[in-house]
């Protein structure tokens, strides 16, 4: 893939990724997996990744894909790419925002706004796991689903911080498949 | 807040923001707005709506905001670095990394990375919906409608969001009209 195209292909990715990460997540599967310039296995690999890491997952995500389709030049013009919308839209939207009356209509407006960001976020969660593990009744992946709401549980009632779970979820399942 | 205290709190905020740029809304929030009263809550506010709404992952998008409203122009710059500090300095290493250690090892740590990135997109997506729950009866129907068509009916993605903010700028404009 040459490089002029991956520009082009990180702008279309950036200034289409409404709602944030989760969005482009879905984009990179979209415009990489579909068309076959990355296999599925390597995207579920890329995606987990991404998570591992803090920091935005959305541009680890681009990131990633451009540096397993083009090398080191692919990884820069991908996050440069996917981050330029936000540097030229958010001045004007956010002013637009703080002018808004403070009228019923316009906090209507605003949490739909919020309400849109958080359905894509849930959105994206289901397709990763879709993506993952398939939506089916397989032990492996009724286990799954138990051991992600039980962390999700823990983390949220007792304020757990992230990385433990992290750390122990990726050493417990590193160790299991050494052993069986 | 001088330049370079806003570059250390970025990078602290981008190493700390495990899920993406929900948990690094509710970070910054926690030290600007209720530590350190730097910001108005209601600006933050605004800068959240705008953040959501402008394409692009909403860490790097407040993060700008931040930054343009604490020091202008370069500060602006220096946020949006710190809080990507974490990918620039270890994603491709981290992928080098899944990428070269024994298979037998990876077997297992591929499927706890899948777990993590799963379970990750669910958390960021429950701690939005904790920001919105203080919901009133709009604000329900809001959530309805946005689940409902994005999640039941298996809606293709974009339209929808266009005509769901179409819809409801249209209602905002009119019950501001009627309001005078």
């Amino acid at each position: 893939m040459g490089l002029w195209k991956l520009i082009l292909l990180s702008l279309k990715i950036g200034f289409l990724s409404y709602g944030g990460g989760g969005t482009m997540l879905m984009l990179v599967h979209r415009y990489f997996v579909e068309t076959r310039l990355i296999s599925p296995d390597k995207f579920a690999e890329i995606v987990g990744t991404s998570f591992t890491i803090p920091g935005p997952f959305g541009l680890n995500i681009t990131g990633l894909a451009g540096y397993v389709v083009a090398g080191f030049p692919g990884f820069v013009i991908m996050l440069l790419g996917s981050m330029a919308p936000s540097i030229v839209l958010m001045p004007p939207v956010w002013h637009f925002i703080s002018g808004l009356k403070n009228g019923s209509g316009s906090r209507l407006f605003k949490s739909g706004v919020r309400v849109m960001g958080w359905a894509l976020t849930l959105y994206a969660a289901v397709n990763v796991f879709a993506g993952a593990f398939g939506l089916n009744t397989k032990p492996l992946t009724l286990f799954v689903a138990a051991y992600m709401a039980l962390w999700t549980w823990l983390m949220l009632r007792y304020r757990l911080h992230p990385g433990i779970f992290i750390f122990i979820t990726l050493l417990v399942f590193t160790i299991g498949g050494v052993m069986l | 807040m001088n330049l370079f205290q806003l570059l250390v709190l970025s990078v602290k905020i981008g190493f700390m923001a495990y899920g993406g740029g929900n948990t690094a809304i509710v970070l910054y929030h926690r030290y600007l707005v209720e530590e350190m009263g730097l910001i108005p809550e209601e600006e933050f506010s605004h800068m959240i709506g705008a953040a959501i709404f402008v394409p692009g992952p909403s860490a790097m998008n407040i993060a700008y905001a931040i930054g343009l409203y604490l020091g202008g122009i370069p500060g602006a710059i220096l946020s949006m670095i710190g809080v990507i500090s974490p990918t620039i300095l270890l994603i491709i290493p981290l992928w080098f990394l899944v990428g070269h250690i024994d298979p037998r090892l990876t077997q297992g740590l591929r499927l706890g990375l899948k777990v993590v990135g799963a379970t990750m997109a669910l958390y960021a997506s429950l701690i939005i919906l904790g920001q919105i729950l203080r919901l009133d009866g709009i604000k329900m129907l809001a959530v309805g409608i946005g689940l409902i068509t994005i999640l039941a009916l298996g809606a293709p993605l974009m339209p929808t969001i266009i005509g769901f903010l179409l819809v409801l700028g249209a209602i905002s404009f009119l019950r501001q009209r009627s309001g005078r």
